[in-house]
């Protein structure tokens, strides 16, 4: 099976949100309570510096890489494609998505910083989510079979 | 071993960096402009490039020598190969990136901003190639280093 390598380049962790669905860290057949998002989002915040997260769904053991940056979207794409090229590494997939960062996910991600306004950031955030999660989820599926192809 | 030096746009320090590393430029004396312009990818490479790791050479020490551009963001390119590396369970001591744009002077920065960004380059190239001259010193100092730890395995 292909290894799977989400990327976002718009500033906002939504590779890491759809690995997430992918390995059931995150719910695929409902939209997620805001402590699930909480608890994915800890661990994929990061600053957008193409640092690599892995996941892996326990149930079969399979992984899916994600990443994101702000930005340099073409740039982070060709170093991987390149970098795994020189290895002759072919059995991945590279999923790009394009979900944009809307105005109240930065003021979100913003709150999320002071701890006072934790939850408030939080709250805004997930509002924003539920808004894009039912295409994040189709995204997920269709992935899930070009994989296995 | 895959030494991968890069740069802020791959195509002037990294490009004269791994061209000396291969012998391409002498180690012992600064290159003349003329020498600089007639290396493979000098001054050639655009935005479109930024982040694909070119292969120029095999070292005598059997070492492949690549450059990349990394638009002023090592981190990115050294985060992105790095969590590769490891979960694609690539042995870490099979690759090493070197990180060439400390060694640029203001004038590349100038004349390589000017010849690729705004193409201007018949004002850039000339102010680029002189400032990868007064710099090759440094430059080739940082190949040596890289040399001398391959040469001690």
């Amino acid at each position: 099976m292909k290894q799977l390598i989400f990327y976002s380049d718009t500033g906002f962790p939504f590779s890491i949100l759809a690995a997430a669905i992918r390995t059931g860290r995150l719910p695929a057949d409902r939209r997620p309570q805001i402590e699930e998002l909480a608890s994915v989002l800890h661990h994929g915040m990061g600053k957008g510096d193409a640092s690599i997260y892995s996941f892996e769904k326990e149930a079969d053991g399979e992984k899916c890489l994600a990443l994101w940056t702000h930005g340099q979207g073409d740039m982070v794409q060709r170093a991987i494609t390149s970098f795994l090229g020189l290895y002759q590494i072919e059995n991945y997939t590279l999923v790009k998505l394009d979900y944009e960062k809307t105005p109240v996910m930065t003021v979100g991600t913003w709150l999320t910083k002071l701890p006072l306004l934790r939850d408030t950031g939080l709250g805004l955030i997930h509002r924003s989510i539920e808004d894009i999660y039912d295409g994040l989820i189709k995204d997920a599926r269709l992935i899930k079979q070009a994989c296995l192809d | 071993m895959k030494i991968i030096y890069h740069c802020f746009g791959g195509t002037h320090s990294s490009v004269t960096a791994a061209s000396a590393h291969l012998g391409r430029l002498s180690r012992d004396r600064s290159p003349s402009p003329r020498e600089l312009l007639s290396l493979p990818f000098f001054d050639t490479r655009e935005g479109n490039d930024h982040g694909d790791i070119t292969l120029l050479g095999v070292d005598s020490m059997g070492n492949e020598v690549y450059f990349a551009g990394q638009r002023g963001k090592p981190y990115i390119l050294e985060n992105v190969v790095n969590g590769l590396a490891q979960n694609f369970n690539l042995p870490a001591d099979s690759y090493r990136l070197v990180n060439v744009m400390h060694k640029v002077n203001i004038s590349m920065k100038i004349g390589g901003f000017l010849s690729r960004r705004f193409r201007w380059i018949k004002t850039g190239r000339p102010l680029v190639t002189l400032g990868t001259v007064w710099a090759y010193p440094e430059i080739i100092k940082l190949v040596r280093n890289v040399l001398a730890e391959e040469s001690n395995g």
